[in-house]
């Protein structure tokens, strides 16, 4: 059991490739660290990963499986910026419970308070929206996660604190892992192994 | 007399919940700062302690429904929603945290260009020369805000409010995170050259590490209330000279120290 990716390759405009040639495997319950300078392709890749978008080569499998395009997807991307993924017209409650509807231990782990629930995006502050995200991300069908600058908007206890709480849950589910930051400090205190992106790069 | 007076701010907002029964909610309950000529004040704190509000309510842009308590001072001046708009965008320069704030139907190079002085030409010189100098391609300028990635996002934010000549003071709220160090030191030292030519600059950051290379001082919120304010050099290796437990606790739980640990 294992993501997957074989010869990826993706551009934007023809024939002007952000990366090639990209295989990583991330065993079930493994974690990997991905970072690389600004603009190299790792939040490309990420969403390749939890089919966003298509790759222009190369293919993802998913647990032996090559990815789907409908249905639920067992890999979860967590964003650089959560205030990009909700729609700035819905109350919290209501994104938060588009998918499924998440337990009060999981709203407790990333200390999500009932007073925001009613509240649209714009009046939560950075860091508190994301903790929504990933409480999204962690639908009970999910078997990788991908963490892009995941905690980039928070503070230091805050981070360290969510970052304990996902572990847990990660190690609970057996989870397979990819954590996209610029922080070698984090990566190198979560990650099994880690990949420079850039040397993929064909800038 | 300091640049920036802040005393004793306090932000409630009015709000609805469902069948709308009113109720007020209070975020920042005591925040108190200062900045001098030149200075720069990093403001680190829990997320959601209020510092983009603080960042908000000296600007004059927050909410209609917000409810504003407390003083505060620019050059001596009270200032307020009203005379704000003198200053705002010359004499207060202001980088938002959100990447929203990018126009999503504009080029990003126009969108640069707007907030320049000078005849056309002069500002598509400066605009170029601003992307040169945060390490971004000349042609990155034709994309769009979603064709960027995010560390570019955030450059492009940073030289969209770019200082005028007569800007005394910068806020710059959470100028750098997601960037990798070549260009995080490229933000550091641009905030360092602002203060080095008297400009107050208040930097709004959770990478204190960072931020410790230029500040001179650091303010640290948690729940609306500033709770400590100290010289930058009070942080060292192991946080010994931190009295407050709060700021101990967040310099111990960096990545860089104990992390997870800590908690
Ligand atoms: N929708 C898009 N259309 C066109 N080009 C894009 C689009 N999204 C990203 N790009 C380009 O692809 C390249 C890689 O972007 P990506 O967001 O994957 O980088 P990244 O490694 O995540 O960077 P960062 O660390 O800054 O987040 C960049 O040059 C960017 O301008
Ligand atoms: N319009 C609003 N209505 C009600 N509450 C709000 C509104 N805007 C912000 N808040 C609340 O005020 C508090 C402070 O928000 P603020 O955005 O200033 O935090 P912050 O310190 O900048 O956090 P971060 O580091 O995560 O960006 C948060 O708890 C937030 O939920
Ligand atoms: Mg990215
Ligand atoms: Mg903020």
């Amino acid at each position: 059991m294992s993501l997957k990716v074989n010869n990826l390759g993706f551009c934007y405009r023809p024939e002007s490739w952000v990366f090639r040639n990209v295989s990583i495997e991330v065993p079930k319950g493994g974690r990997i660290g991905i970072y690389g300078n600004s603009g190299c392709g790792k939040t490309t890749l990420a969403k390749i990963l939890a089919s966003f978008i298509s790759p222009k080569e190369g293919e993802v499998v998913v647990d032996g499986e090559n990815q789907k395009r409908e249905g639920f997807q067992p890999v979860q991307l967590i964003f650089q910026h959560p205030e990009k993924t909700m729609n700035p017209l819905w109350r919290m409650k209501d994104s938060l419970c588009e998918s499924y509807v998440p337990e009060k231990s999981l709203l407790d782990a990333f200390g999500i308070r009932d007073e925001w629930m009613e509240r649209y995006p714009i009046e939560l502050s950075g860091g508190e929206l994301q903790r929504f995200s990933i409480v999204r991300a962690l639908h009970p069908e999910t078997k990788y996660i991908i963490a892009d600058e995941m905690t980039t908007m928070l503070d230091a206890i805050t981070q360290a604190s969510i970052w304990k709480g996902l572990l847990e849950i990660v190690k609970e589910r057996n989870l397979g892992l990819i954590v996209i930051s610029h922080e070698m400090a984090i990566i190198d205190k979560i990650c099994d192994s880690c990949l420079n992106l850039e040397d993929y790069c064909h800038a | 007399m300091p640049l920036l007076q802040v005393n004793n701010l306090s932000v409630s907002f009015d709000q609805y919940g469902r069948g709308l029964e009113r109720f007020v909610t209070t975020p920042i309950r005591s925040l108190s700062i200062e900045i001098g000529k030149g200075e720069i004040l990093a403001v680190v704190g829990a997320s959601g302690s209020g510092k983009s509000l603080l960042a908000h309510a000296i600007m004059g842009i927050l909410p209609a429904n917000a409810i504003v308590g407390g003083e505060i001072k620019f050059k001596g001046n009270l200032i307020d929603e009203r005379s704000i708009k003198k200053y705002r965008g010359k004499q207060i320069a202001f980088i938002p945290q959100s990447v929203n704030y990018l126009d999503p139907s504009m080029k990003v190079k126009n969108q640069v260009r707007i907030g320049l002085p000078g005849i056309k030409s002069e500002r598509i010189e400066k605009q170029e020369h601003l992307f040169e100098k945060f390490g971004l391609k000349k042609s990155d300028g034709d994309l769009y805000p979603f064709e960027l990635s995010g560390g570019m996002m955030r450059r492009v934010l940073f030289t969209t409010s770019m200082i005028s000549p007569d800007t005394e003071l910068v806020i710059a709220d959470e100028p750098t995170p997601g960037i990798h160090r070549s260009a995080l030191d490229l933000v550091l030292n641009q905030l360092k050259t602002i203060a080095d030519s008297g400009i107050g600059v208040m930097l709004i950051t959770h990478d204190i590490i960072s931020a410790l290379k230029i500040a001179d001082r650091v303010s640290v919120f948690k729940d609306g209330c500033t709770v400590d304010d100290i010289p930058a050099s009070f942080f060292s290796a192991d946080g010994e000279s931190l009295e407050n437990e709060y700021t101990r606790m967040l310099w111990k739980s960096l990545p860089e120290h104990s992390f997870m640990e800590a908690i």
